[in-house]
C-alpha cells in the first residue's frame, strides 16, 4: 500500500518514443486505470512500474522512495497478466503459497494465509486443482488471490479480464472492486475497455501515443474530455470544428470551411477556432411537424432508427454531417421511420468545447 | 481421395517401412544364427554373444564410446540450457547470429570437422587425446540439444519467470522452481539426443581418437576389413536393444511430466 509517483517516465525502443515524459501521482489506496488503445505505452509503463523494464528516462517512486535500483523481486508488487500466468505444475494452493515461500514466513503460517486468500476469492473449495482443471475466471481469482496474499504495496493488473467472456467479466469487475475496497491496495489497471475502466476505477489515465491526454474521475473524463482524442476514445461523440463567425443567446455560428451552422452551444466568441463534442445521448430528435419553436438545430433526414435493447440510435444526416443520436428506449416511442425529415438539437451546455 | 490412390498410399507407407527396417530385423535374427558365415538354414544360438562377452576389446571400445556419449550428452544438455535461456535477453539481430552460429556444425560435413579440428590440433602442437574428441563430439551434438529445447522453451510462457519474480523469487529460485520444471523433459530429452549422435559418431572419433584407443564405431569398422563375424551382429542388436529401451524411458518420462503438469485430466 504505497503512493505511486512517475516523474518523466520515459521508454525508447529504437526510434520510438513508446512512453513519453510520464508525471503521474497516485495516492495510497487508489485504483487507477490507464486507458487506450494498443501501442499507447499503457503495458509499457506497467512493466516499469513492476521492474521488468528500466526507464530510459525518469524515474518511479513508491511512498517517494525511487525504487529504479530495486529489482522485481523487491519491490512488493502483485501483478496479475492477462494469460494469468499460473504455475501449471502447481496446485491452487501452491500457487498460492508461492510468494509467502519467498517470504520466509513459517510454514505452520503459509496455509491460513493462503486459505484465507482463497476464500476472499471464492476459490478455498479448488485449493488442490491444477489450473488446467479451471476454468477461465477461476484461473482468474486464482491469479488475483496469489497477487494479494503477499500484501503487496502496489498492485498491478495487465489486462487481466480481458480474456474473459461478457457475462463473466462483468462479474469479476464487480468482484474484483469488492476485493480492493476490502484489500485497499494502490492498484493500478491497465485496459483498452473503457466500459471497464469506468466502472472499476476511482482515477482513469487515459494514454495516446506515449502520452497521458487527460486523468480524473471516470466522470470527469467522460463529461469534460480535453481534447478529440479522449472524447472519441471515451464514448461516442459528434464532433463540430470551425472559425466562429457569431455568438448568440446560448448559440454559436460555425463556418467549418464547406458552410455556416449554427449550434446550440456556450463559450466562444467570434473569430475563435473551435471544436465542440457532443454526447450522441444528449442529441434529441425531433419529426419536423413537431420541431419545437425557437430553438436551435440541424434539419436533415434520419437513415434508420435501430432498435438496441436499452437504446435507439439513429443517424441523422444533414447533407454535409451525419450526426449520432441515441435515445432511451423506453422513453416515448421515436421512430419516425425511414428517411424522415427530422429536427435535432441539444442544451448549450451538452456541447463541450475541446482543447484541440 | 479415391479408394486406389489410398490403397497405393498404403502400400507406399508398408515399402518405405520395410526397406528401412528389414535389414535390422535381419541383423537382428542373424545375431542368433548359429552359422559363421550369415548363411541358412536358421539354428538358434546364443553363442555369438558368449563369444561376444570374451571379446574385451570390442569390450572395452563399447565403455569408451559410452563414456563419450554420456559426457557429450550431459555437457551438451547444460551448455543448450544456458544457451537457450540466455539467448532470449539478446537483441533479435544478436540472437540470429548467435543461432547459426552454433547450429553450423549441422550443415558441415562431419569428416570436415574432424579434420579441421585434427589440423588445429596438430598446428597448435598437442597430440591426440580423448579430450579432443570429445570436444569435437560435443562441437557436432549440440545442435541437437539446442533444437529440441529451442522448440520446447520458445512455447513456454515467459510471463510465468515474470510472474515469480513479481512474487518475490530470486532468479535462482524461478529457475529452480518455475522454468526446469517446465523445460527438464527437453533437456533430458536434447541431451540424450546428443547421447546418440556422439555415441553413433565414426568421422570425429576416426580422426582425434589416440592410437590404440577405439570407440565402438571404429572398433566395428576395422573388424569389418577382417571379416564379418555374427559377433557384430550381436553387438549391434545389443545397441539396438539399448537405444529402443532409452527412447522409451525418455518417451515415458516426457508424457509422465506432461500430464503432471497438466494436472492428470484423465
Amino acid at each position: 500500500m504505497a503512493k505511486v509517483t512517475l516523474k518523466g517516465l520515459t521508454k525508447i525502443y529504437g526510434k520510438n518514443t513508446v512512453v513519453d515524459h510520464i508525471e503521474l501521482t497516485v495516492e495510497n489506496g487508489t485504483l487507477v486505470s490507464i486507458l487506450g488503445p494498443s501501442g499507447c505505452g499503457k503495458t509499457t509503463t506497467l512493466r516499469m512500474l513492476a521492474g521488468f523494464e528500466l526507464p530510459d528516462d525518469g524515474e518511479v517512486l513508491f511512498d517517494d522512495e525511487p525504487v529504479g535500483n530495486v529489482p522485481v523481486n523487491k519491490r512488493g508488487i502483485g501483478m496479475v497478466f492477462q494469460s494469468y500466468a499460473l504455475f501449471p505444475h502447481m496446485t491452487v494452493f501452491q500457487n498460492v503459497a508461492y510468494g509467502l515461500e519467498q517470504r520466509k514466513i513459517p510454514k505452520q503460517d503459509i496455509e491460513p494465509q493462503v486459505m484465507e486468500a482463497l476464500r476472499t476469492v471464492h476459490m478455498a473449495d479448488f485449493r488442490d486443482r491444477k489450473p488446467s482443471q479451471l476454468s477461465g475466471g477461476q484461473q482468474q481469482r486464482v491469479a488475483l488471490a496469489r497477487a494479494l496474499v503477499i500484501k503487496p504495496r502496489v498492485l498491478l493488473l495487465d489486462e487481466s479480464l480481458s480474456a474473459l467472456d461478457k457475462k463473466l467479466r462483468v462479474e469479476m469487475q464487480t468482484e474484483l472492486r469488492r476485493i480492493l475496497e476490502e484489500t485497499h491496495v494502490t492498484t493500478f489497471f491497465v485496459t483498452h475497455d473503457q466500459e471497464e475502466a469506468m466502472t472499476l476505477s476511482d482515477t482513469i489515465v487515459v494514454m495516446h501515443d506515449g502520452k497521458i491526454e487527460q486523468m480524473g474521475t471516470p466522470r470527469e473524463v467522460y463529461e469534460k474530455p480535453k481534447n478529440r482524442f479522449v472524447a472519441d476514445f471515451l464514448g461516442k461523440a459528434n464532433f463540430f470544428e470551425g472559425i466562429v463567425t457569431e455568438t448568440g443567446e446560448g448559440t454559436v455560428t460555425i463556418d467549418t470551411g464547406n458552410e455556416k451552422i449554427t449550434i446550440p452551444a456556450d463559450g466562444a466568441e467570434a473569430g475563435e477556432k473551435v471544436l465542440y463534442a457532443v454526447r450522441p445521448e444528449k442529441v434529441k430528435v425531433f419529426e419536423k411537424s413537431e420541431k419545437p419553436a425557437g430553438r436551435t438545430g440541424i434539419d436533415g433526414s434520419a437513415d434508420r432508427f435501430v432498435y438496441k435493447g436499452n437504446i435507439t440510435t439513429c443517424t441523422v444526416d444533414s447533407g454535409s454531417m451525419s450526426i449520432l443520436s441515441e435515445m432511451n428506449s423506453g422513453d416515448e416511442r421515436k421512430d419516425a421511420g425511414r428517411n424522415a425529415e427530422v429536427f435535432v438539437t441539444w442544451e448549450p451546455e451538452d456541447a463541450i468545447r475541446l482543447e484541440e | 481421395m479415391n479408394r486406389k490412390t489410398g490403397f497405393f498410399g498404403k502400400l507406399l507407407i508398408v515399402l518405405v517401412l520395410l526397406y528401412l527396417y528389414v535389414p535390422i530385423v535381419v541383423l537382428m535374427l542373424l545375431s542368433f544364427n548359429e552359422s559363421r558365415y550369415n548363411s541358412l538354414p536358421f539354428k538358434f544360438t546364443t553363442h555369438w554373444y558368449q563369444e561376444l562377452a570374451a571379446d574385451t576389446e570390442l569390450i572395452n571400445s563399447a565403455k569408451n564410446s559410452l563414456l563419450l556419449a554420456f559426457l557429450t550428452g550431459i555437457v551438451c544438455m547444460i551448455l543448450a540450457t544456458f544457451f537457450i535461456l540466455g539467448q532470449r535477453y539478446l537483441a533479435k539481430r544478436t540472437q540470429g547470429l548467435f543461432n547459426s552460429i552454433v547450429m553450423m556444425p549441422m550443415s558441415i560435413p562431419w569428416l570436415i570437422i574432424g579434420l579441421s579440428i585434427l589440423l588445429m590440433i596438430r598446428f597448435m602442437g598437442f597430440s591426440k587425446s580423448m579430450f579432443f574428441v570429445a570436444m569435437g563430439h560435443i562441437v557436432i551434438s549440440l545442435p541437437y540439444s539446442l533444437l529440441v529445447l529451442r522448440a520446447r522453451v520458445s512455447s513456454l510462457d515467459k510471463s510465468l519467470e515474470e510472474m515469480s519474480a513479481s512474487l518475490g523469487a530470486s532468479p535462482w529460485t524461478t529457475f529452480r522452481r518455475v522454468t526446469f520444471p517446465a523445460i527438464a523433459p527437453a533437456m533430458l530429452a536434447g541431451g540424450f539426443l546428443s547421447f546418440l549422435i556422439s555415441f553413433d559418431n565414426f568421422p570425429i572419433s576416426y580422426f582425434l581418437m589416440p592410437n590404440g584407443i577405439f570407440t565402438l564405431p571404429i572398433e566395428i569398422q576395422s573388424s569389418i576389413k577382417f571379416g564379418f563375424t555374427p559377433e557384430i551382429n550381436a553387438i549391434s542388436t545389443i545397441i539396438i536393444g539399448i537405444s529402443l529401451v532409452c527412447l522409451t524411458v525418455v518417451g515415458l518420462i516426457m508424457r509422465s511430466n506432461l500430464k503432471a503438469m497438466l494436472g492428470g485430466k484423465d
